[in-house]
């Protein structure tokens, strides 16, 4: 049988093909749109204000406080101190702006979303209205416009932009800084002609022409936008000075969505930067891969740093304080934290009280999520058709009677019984405000999602409290508290299989010709060959609930000793507090076996950091500027658990609330454990900057931890980093095409000190339990043959990058390029176990990352509607490039009952998937006599002989593909318009593969009477369909075995998916007393595009490792939500 | 002004200074260890050389992994057992075909498995003398524990590997032992075992430790193994002179969770409900067997070959431990020997250990025995015959065990020739320790493991006799040598 092709098929079909070209099309679609110029959007915001005889600074802030704008002017020159009134409602800005300024005699003009105020210069002054009146009636002539325009120290600029405002007619000045330019004499809509003048880094500014035919102006040097200020490791820095390779993402760029961990919002969203979601069930994990990963057997996860507390989660805590993200690449700009940074840091920064008035910010969503996508099994009259054909086939009698296949109906899908529908909501409510002295923000969030799967379900409430005093001009206290409980119901996830596996296996495997009902002694039923547990049982018989209190925070003193001398004491602590409790029922096997079955886990780390460091920041002569930086740090983590199980309970009805009611002689277990690790680090950074054109960065930091030996104590960490602002040359300049061009090189090296504790110590521990005298005895081993040469991981990068802003920078963004090594990796190496050890730890063997990042930000249309396109786009090559000599090659993985399917050699990906190539399915004796597989049947899959032996052995194996995405993309296009918004964000991997195992197991059964995957069976080999796709399944343990890892279960797990698609508007306002109202609409996860056969090509059973594998993956949700943003 | 900011400066480097402080010394970055034992301190009394007897008996015990070992390695490569489904079927093909190679699991664990016990034992001989406060008779029966432990793990895996490498220090400097000759190796085992029973005690404090009689049951079964017939006959007879065994009367229930304090078990792999536990039944379980609630049963099947159950006498109590047919959870009755046309279907079960009603899941409490009374009584008869062939007290032992059986007594003139007693005894066997892991061993004994396997269609090879050394162990050690053949 051949499965019918359905339209949906169809269009996926169509998309695989499309999909690249598509991305392609759209941003350069985007570029041919780029070419209008900006708007006044701003300028048409309605505001409603109301003021008698206030002085025109606080009227100001008022309006600053409720529109969004920023104000930028002279106290002094604009006489803000002067009283004056306004009575507008509900009036555009602009006239509101016109109403209230021209009587001062001040002018106005936007700078972005900045509005610049002046006292009116009479040789420049507009047009009055009614010379605009005579303009428009006179006949359209083109007038030549000529002048010089001049820096504030009175120099020609060269190179700066002039455009007839509305039209692309323009010209850039000379080296002189003179211009000509022809003009018509009215604009096409019959307005006054005016000129833009711009220039990066200095304000654009506006003239109408008039009756002028020279024109000479000043521009003033814009320097909120050179110093647009991005958090780097242990302080600021300005945008355009940075050397290394960081990418900020800002608030109202996150990824939206029902977002636990803050790295969801980061998911698409920088070039380079992997984010995964390793399981789609509530609070599950979230992976991140900063170009790719460099350590083999440690960890690859990324620092992370919130307000300047390393080691932070990104869970505990609310995604709606944040109120930045910048991510460190490349190792110049990771280096500063050293032994952890080789992963690549994350900056968490949250959000602070802003200046004006305070504000009350409340903003919600309740969201409706179902399972975007089904493992389509075979339902209940195929299971038994194809059951009973195989049965026959095999040599049997038909597994099922046609009266039994006519009466069992519809059967039983045991993906609907343990499917659903659920609800998520989260609701933020801030509160922030500044005085003179002080600033605060507070934020309250709630977030509670029910998992699609039965009782799964996650609760979260995070307290926020950020508050900065500063006493005294030189003095400032910064406290940020960050409060978190967690609570989190989990079904049974777990990698083993049969009576061990959790209900999403066994709700594919299982029996559909059982009912979903229980039988008359109240037991779910079963069936006893299929060795899998009742669905329904695991769901309703396993409690897993885990609780996670965890509070955290920095509290830091500035002082300033000199003018730009500052120094900074920061205390920091981390303390989490844990419980998890499982509870296994004796409505389930095999907690009847047990008589239920309890354990309560818990436990607290803590994290302790102090810090002191000092920062010096002075101009020298006007073109040296100097930043210097130094500190040392002292950190310590402290872990402690202890645990307790039990079996035989009096009853179910007490679950882990009573474990001193279980069988105290057989089943009572305790354990517990403490320990510590500590770190001592020195750091030190320079940067230095020539010009504002030549950029040097050089940082260095020690650090010391207790994992090591004396040996090897410390280790220094340096990078060196140099940028040239090449937009800064003349010959650029002159050249007229970028706004914005820096050129930067970087070295750095970071560490990776992820191992264990002790493992540089002899000691002996708790280990070989012996039944001795009818019961369980402890006894002692010698714990490992100790390392005291051991030491960090190292990885090296060498990055090359190239930052540019062109066409007056609608289009921007940065390219570059790394290599990125880590070396000295730390390895087990195999001892001869006759010493009584397996292995040893030792550092030796090298990885290297390559790539190269693009971000592009466009603003294609500009207008009334607007149109920003934002574009992501990596490469990522990995190798192993060097193993020990003792190690050839080493193969892992393990899940379910599949084992070593991936492999680490030399020249290939690291942990590539390793397995048989299928060529396609024998369907003759004749090819078999002929073949390496003298033993198979027609119907059974050809094995490529690789080494052409004649026979098929493990050295046939080849590499299957890779657990890196070779390219990914994230492509985020936002649309608004009077109001609406709309945000469409795709995200996309591409050359990844993962084995599946769910595939496997329905490849090759455990057992017979499981259920198995539609495809594979409804397009199966059989004398009649030769052409299937798929083997016969006949004896397939035949073909299974070590070879089931092979090219039919090791499939290619690219995707695109449109991730997140929100409209939202902005409602009018109505009244005073709300400052901002929108609602949206948003669905995430709408669909998918893959050849990937499982729940979600993106899930991974190992967890956040890198060898990835799909087994039994929680499904991935598709979410419609409705939401809220007030503002008051 | 000036004399203000040095002020602060001074203080700025006064409190940078106070934090470098503690980290002038290194001793802030001591690492400190909360659940670990520092060896120094833990080896210095009586205690801790205990605790460290205790950790090398753990290794020594292979309770949870006995279908690996007993199983798999022992029994599935033979005329007695085969395996079929559930997940374990991959593994167990290729014990049942001949096909094994260096990269099986199960060769490497039971290796490592036991020079884990080599080690611990290695870390109480080599500490134990400067513990000053042992009265000597204990500082003896440590020693002679440790021997044992260490000789018995040699012996154990010189069952599968032939001479295995004598590693008799806990010293990191070399790494890479070779393999001794045969005779040295055989040489050194008995040495220490005879050694070890000499100073152990008839009787342990805890059941499962190694006393006297554990020790010389061990040494029996490797003289015998090792051909040393006469050796083999003497120490056989030191057993039974020990006076303290006998055969349970009871045979089909001798291998009840109940019957396990019992005068025939001499050497046991104790097992506990809660683990680690005989996992033997949720293996033998045929099919929708009516179990307990508190068992399991396995989708991998341990079967017995019907031609195996076709040697049996009917009469022999023995055979009451083999299922072959059943009523199942639905009402339907299952026939596991042949199939209505008489075809056999191999399918039989053995039901030697009698599911433990308070089993936990797959752990049943049923105490594995390694060497019984019966053993030492087949192991002299055997012996004797090999010596003188047939002969009355050779009859006489057999007699024992038949008797207790509930067959026939053999009688002396049944048997002409020596070759025609072995070949009895080889039945012998088979009938008293089916599932007991002691088939490979005894067909290789006496000849037989090759051409049987062949008789039964396998490819097998003379140099299968012994399994290849772990790959891992070959590669990470260059001194060691493969077997031959592989």
């Amino acid at each position: 049988m051949k499965k019918p092709l359905e339209p949906q098929d169809l269009l996926i079909r169509i998309m695989r093909i499309s999909i690249m070209q598509l991305l392609l099309a759209a941003v350069f679609v985007s570029f041919s749109y780029a070419t209008e110029v900006a708007g006044q959007e701003l300028l048409e915001k309605r505001v409603s204000l109301r003021f008698e005889d206030k002085s025109l600074k606080a009227i100001l802030a008022r309006l600053e406080a409720t529109t969004e704008v920023s104000f930028i002017y002279s106290p002094k020159a604009t006489q803000a101190e002067r009283h004056t009134s306004v009575d507008v409602k509900d009036k555009p800005l602009g006239e509101v702006l016109d109403k209230l300024l021209t009587p001062l005699d001040i002018q106005y003009r936007q700078v972005g979303r900045q509005i610049v105020l002046s006292p009116k210069i009479t040789a420049q002054s507009s047009i009055s209205p009614n010379a605009t009146t005579t303009l428009l009636r006179a006949e359209m002539v083109d007038i030549t416009v000529t002048g010089k325009v001049t820096d504030e120290n009175n120099g020609g600029l060269p190179g700066v932009s002039i455009v007839v405002k509305g039209t692309q007619r323009g010209t850039v000045t000379n080296e002189q800084g003179t211009y000509s330019l022809s003009v018509p004499e009215k604009s096409p809509n019959g307005s006054a002609v005016t000129l833009i003048y711009s220039f990066v880094g200095y304000l654009s500014q506006e003239v109408a022409v008039g009756n002028q035919s020279s024109i000479n102006i000043t521009l003033a040097t814009d320097t909120k936008s050179l110093e647009e200020v991005v958090v780097v490791g242990y302080g600021t820095q300005r945008k355009s000075d940075l050397t290394g390779s960081v990418t900020s993402v800002e608030e109202k760029d996150f990824t939206q969505g029902v977002n636990n961990s803050a790295l969801q919002l980061l998911n698409g969203k920088a070039s380079g930067v992997q984010i995964s979601q390793s399981s789609s069930a509530p609070g599950g994990g979230i992976a991140i891969r900063i170009r790719g990963a460099g350590s083999i057997n440690s960890s690859n996860e990324a620092l992370i740093v919130i307000d300047g507390l390393p080691g932070a989660t990104t869970t505990s805590i609310s995604p709606d304080d944040i109120e930045s993200i910048q991510i460190l690449k490349d190792a110049s700009a990771a280096a500063i934290y050293g032994s952890r940074a080789a992963n690549g840091v994350v900056l968490i920064t949250t959000k602070k009280g802003k200046q004006g008035a305070p504000q009350v910010n409340y903003s919600a969503y309740v969201g409706v999520q179902s399972v975007a996508k089904r493992m389509d099994m075979l339902n209940t009259q195929q299971y038994m058709q194809v059951l009973n054909d195989l049965s026959v086939e095999q040599g049997g009698q038909p597994k099922f009677s046609p009266q039994q296949i006519t009466t069992i109906a519809a059967g039983t899908d045991w993906q609907d019984q343990i499917f659903r529908k659920a609800l998520a909501q989260n609701h933020q409510l801030s509160f922030s405000g500044s005085s003179d002295k002080s600033n605060y923000y507070m934020g309250i969030n709630y977030l509670n999602q029910d998992g699609v799967v039965r009782g799964s379900e996650l609760k979260k409430y995070n307290i926020r409290l950020n508050y900065q005093v500063t006493p005294t001009d030189k003095f400032k206290v910064t406290l940020n508290l960050n409060t978190n409980r967690t609570t989190n119901q989990n079904i049974l996830t777990t990698n083993s299989g049969n009576e061990n596996a959790g209900p999403i296996n066994t709700a594919l495997q299982f029996d559909p010709t059982i009912f979903a009902v229980k039988d008359e002694s109240g037991r779910y039923q079963f069936n006893p060959v299929i060795s899998l547990e009742n669905p329904l049982a695991l769901i309703n018989g396993v409690n897993q609930n885990y609780v996670n209190n965890r509070t955290f925070g920095t509290l830091a003193a500035d002082y300033t000793i000199l003018k730009g001398w500052t120094t900074t004491l920061r205390l920091g602590g981390d303390i989490a507090n844990d419980r998890s409790d499982r509870y296994i029922s004796t409505i389930t096997q095999r907690g009847l076996a047990s008589g239920g079955s309890g354990n309560v886990d818990s436990g607290e780390d803590t994290h302790w950091i102090s810090e002191l460091f000092t920062t010096y920041n002075h101009t020298f002569n006007g073109i040296h500027q100097l930043s210097v930086l130094g500190g040392a740090t002292l950190e310590q983590f402290n872990s402690q658990f202890v645990g307790a199980s039990s079996i035989g309970f009096l009853s179910d009805a007490t679950l882990t609330n009573l474990l001193q009611s279980g069988d105290g002689d057989r089943g009572d277990n305790v354990s517990s454990g403490r320990s510590t690790n500590k770190l001592n680090s020195y750091l030190g950074r320079v940067n230095y900057t020539l010009k504002d054109k030549y950029l040097l960065t050089a940082s260095i930091r020690a650090d010391g931890t207790s994992r090591f030996s004396d040996n090897n104590k410390y280790a220094v960490f340096p990078s060196f980093a140099l940028g040239w602002r090449l937009s800064e040359e003349p010959f650029i300049q002159q050249s007229n095409i970028f706004n914005d061009l820096k050129l930067r090189v970087s070295y750095g090296q970071s560490g990776n000190q992820a191992i264990g504790n002790f493992e540089t110590l002899q000691t002996f521990i708790a280990g070989g339990r012996a039944v001795l005298g009818g019961g369980l005895v402890q006894g002692v081993e010698p714990a490992r043959i100790p390392n005291p040469d051991l030491r960090w991981e190292t990885t090296e990068e060498f990055d090359l990058g190239l930052d540019f802003s062109i066409v007056q920078g609608r289009i921007s963004g940065s390219l570059e390029y790394y290599i990125k090594t880590t070396r000295d990796q730390l390895f087990n190496k195999p001892l001869p176990t006759t010493s009584g050890f397996q292995n040893i730890r030792v550092n030796f063997g090298q990885v290297r990352n390559q790539g190269m990042d693009l971000m592009l930000t466009t603003r294609n249309l500009t207008r009334a509607l607007k149109w920003n396109t934002n574009f992501t786009f990596s490469t990522l090559k990995n190798t192993v490039v060097d193993l020990p000599d003792f190690i050839s090659q080493v193969l892992t993985g393990g899940v379910g009952f599949t084992s070593n399917y991936s492999i680490v050699r030399e020249g290939s990906p690291m942990r590539s998937y390793y397995g048989y190539q299928v060529e396609g399915i024998f369907q003759s004796t004749d090819q078999i006599a002929q073949s390496a597989q003298p033993n198979a049947k027609p119907g059974h899959p050809i094995f490529t002989d690789q080494n052409k032996d004649g026979r098929i052995d493990p050295n046939d194996r080849v590499i299957l593909g890779s657990p890196f995405p070779k390219l990914m993309f994230g492509l985020d296009n936002s649309f608004s318009y009077k109001g609406f918004d709309l945000n469409v964000l795709f995200t996309a991997v591409q050359g990844i593969s993962a084995l599946d195992n769910n595939i496997v197991e329905s490849l090759y059964p455990i057992n017979f009477d499981r259920n198995r995957i539609a495809e594979h069976y409804l397009d199966r080999w059989t004398p009649s369909n030769p052409g299937a796709q798929y083997p016969s399944g006949l004896n397939p343990s035949s073909y299974g075995g070590a070879l089931a890892v092979n090219s039919l279960t090791v499939t290619d797990a690219s995707f695109v998916r449109i991730k997140t698609a929100s409209l939202s508007y902005a409602i009018p306002l109505m009244n005073k007393k709300i400052r901002t109202a929108s609602v949206y609409l948003a669905a995430d996860n709408i669909l998918t595009i893959t050849n990937f056969i499982g729940f979600d090509p993106d899930a991974n059973s190992s967890g956040t490792g890198i060898e990835r594998a799909s087994y039994n993956a929680y499904p991935l949700n598709r979410t419609i939500r409705f939401g809220v943003k007030l503002g008051f | 002004m000036i004399m203000k900011n040095i002020q602060k400066l001074s203080l700025v480097v006064a409190l940078m200074g106070s934090m470098l402080i503690p980290t002038g010394c290194q001793d802030y970055l001591t690492e400190e260890v909360y659940t670990q034992y520092a060896p120094q301190d833990f080896l210095q009394n009586e205690d801790g050389i205990k605790k460290v007897l205790i950790g090398a008996y753990s290794r020594l015990q292979v309770n949870g992994g006995m279908r690996e070992d007993q199983f798999t390695l022992s029994e599935f490569p033979t005329d007695m057992t085969l395996e079929s489904g559930g997940q374990f079927e991959k593994d167990a093909l290729p014990f049942i075909n001949f096909q094994w190679d260096a990269s099986s699991g199960f060769l490497r664990s039971i290796w490592i498995q036991m020079y884990i016990a080599v080690r611990n034992a290695n870390v109480l001989l080599e500490n134990i003398d400067n513990v000053k406060s042992i009265p000597p008779a204990r500082l003896a029966q440590y020693k002679a524990e440790a021997q044992f432990i260490r000789s018995e793990a040699f012996a154990h895996l010189y069952r599968y590997f032939g001479p295995v490498p004598l590693v008799l220090t806990t010293s990191t400097e070399d790494l890479q032992p070779t393999r001794p000759t045969n005779s040295e190796f055989i040489n050194f085992v008995s040495t220490e075992l005879a050694a070890a029973a000499k100073d152990l005690p008839l009787k342990q404090d805890l059941y499962g430790k190694a006393d006297k009689g554990t020790s010389l049951a061990v040494l029996t079964k490797f003289y015998l193994n090792t051909k040393q017939w006469q050796k083999a006959a003497d120490a056989a007879k030191e057993v039974m002179d020990l006076n303290k065994y006998k055969l349970f009367p009871e045979i089909e229930n001798l291998f009840a969770v109940q019957n396990e304090l019992n005068n025939e078990f001499i050497y046991v792999y104790p097992c506990l409900a809660q683990g680690p536990g005989n996992v033997y039944m949720p293996h033998a379980f045929p099919p929708n067997y009516p179990i307990l609630s508190n068992w399991i049963n396995y989708g991998a099947q341990f079967r017995t070959y019907t031609s195996f159950y076709k040697t049996f006498d009917p009469a022999d109590r023995r055979l009451r431990m083999i299922i072959t047919e059943y009523t199942d959870t639905k009402g339907v009755k299952q026939k596991l020997l042949e199939n209505a046309t008489g075809k056999p279907l191999d399918n039989a079960r053995s039901f030697k250990y009698t599911p433990d009603p308070s089993a936990i899941s797959q752990n049943n409490g049923n105490d594995i025995p390694v060497i019984r009374y019966a053993d030492i009584l087949l192991s002299r008869a055997e012996a004797l015959n090999e010596l003188q062939g047939p002969n009355q007290e050779s009859i006489t032992l057999i007699n024992q065990v038949r008797t207790r059986a509930g067959v026939m007594p053999l009688e002396l003139a049944d048997f002409t020739t020596k070759e025609a007693l072995r070949t009895h005894l080889l039945k012998e066997r088979g009938w008293e320790f089916f599932s007991e892991g002691k088939r490979r061993e005894d067909m290789i004994r006496m000849g037989t493991f090759i051409s049987n396997a062949k008789a039964r269609g396998k490819n097998a090879q003379p140099f299968q006799v012994l399994y290849p050394l772990p790959q891992a162990e070959i590669e990470a050690n260059a001194n060691l040598k493969q077997n031959e053949g592989y």
